[in-house]
């Protein structure tokens, strides 16, 4: 059923263009204090995208404010085959030294 | 602006649902919770992570319902959920804060979130929450054990999934509303592996940059 309804619902058109900066931008600016900022990065998410764009990335931004909570507040910790493995990637990010980093 | 209606109605769901009793805690020591959770994540001016709001005598709308120690865990977590340590938490518990009554209280605290983090994200006018149902906790609580992927209690038996996943096991009812809105915010869970997946606006790839990006900014290992 859900396998359904993806194939039936391919990227539009203007999904294939590149949205990343876009996207990049939104989420800074809606994580931050800077109102004007904010505004700014939502009337360009839909300006480039449509309306329906800015519903879902904040959607999903909605969804990892959620997130991040649950695993900081619940101890989660990844398995130690996964903590190996994504060395090289939380080298280059920076990541270890997040407070949160739990090994 | 239109809301997609299955999100407008997860949304609504889980404005319900923390204003329901759970099994630990009455639908107005709920609302209380959510109502504290709102308050910190609405604070223009807000606290350190080694201030609690009680200590800095902030006036918050649990205070006669919630204890100290619940009025001040729920601000850390809705505030500063990335400084949150083992030894923060077993010092919850040395305060009276009972394990499992904690998982449920994560639960209420993270669909706050979500659904602020919609409305702030998008630039709306976020519902207030609806008047508390009258109700007294269940008491009912599944078997639990301690576990190597979280420092929280989970359901048995532990470590079978993702510490994400089995994070709010002990209080189940909260897991189901965080896959209820995660469904409708992100992905259902069930279609996770289908990184072809889309609602026809965002690709996976799309979904998942905010995700990153989102995480970074809140600075979440995991």
């Amino acid at each position: 059923m859900m396998l359904g309804a993806s194939i039936n619902h391919r990227p539009s058109e203007q999904a294939r263009t590149q949205p990343a900066a876009v996207l990049e931008e939104f989420v800074a600016a809606v994580t931050g204090d800077d109102a004007v900022r904010a505004e700014a990065a939502r009337s360009l998410l839909v300006e480039r995208f449509g309306i329906d764009w800015l519903i879902d990335a904040s959607a999903v931004v909605a969804n990892f404010e959620m997130m991040t909570r649950l695993a900081d507040a619940t101890g989660a910790r990844m398995r130690p085959d996964q903590i190996d493995a994504a060395a090289p990637i939380r080298a280059a990010l920076g990541l270890d030294a997040f407070p949160s980093a739990r090994r | 602006m239109a809301v997609r209606p299955d999100l407008v109605a997860a949304q609504a769901a889980a404005w319900r649902h923390v204003t329901s009793p759970g099994a630990s805690w009455s639908a107005v020591e709920r609302a209380a919770i959510a109502q504290t959770a709102i308050a910190a994540l609405d604070d223009t001016d807000p606290l350190p992570p080694w201030v609690s709001p009680t200590t800095a005598g902030r006036a918050t709308s649990g205070d006669g319902l919630l204890t100290e120690v619940v009025i001040d865990a729920v601000y850390r977590i809705a505030r500063h959920a990335s400084s949150l340590t083992d030894a923060w938490y077993q010092a919850q518990l040395d305060r009276g804060l009972d394990p499992v009554a904690y998982v449920e209280m994560v639960g209420v605290v993270v669909a706050v979130a979500a659904v602020d983090g919609f409305f702030r994200a998008a630039g709306l006018q976020r519902p207030p929450l609806p008047a508390a149902v009258v109700g007294q906790p269940t008491g009912q609580h599944p078997p639990v054990e301690s576990a190597t992927l979280n420092w929280v209690p989970v359901a048995v038996p532990a470590d079978r999934t993702a510490a994400v996943v089995q994070g709010l096991s002990a209080a189940p009812e909260e897991w189901d509303n965080v896959a209820r809105l995660h469904a409708a915010q992100y992905i259902p869970v069930d279609e996770m592996g289908e990184l072809g997946w889309t609602r026809g606006t965002l690709s996976r790839s799309d979904m998942e940059l905010v995700a990153a990006r989102l995480s970074a900014a809140r600075e979440c290992f995991y």
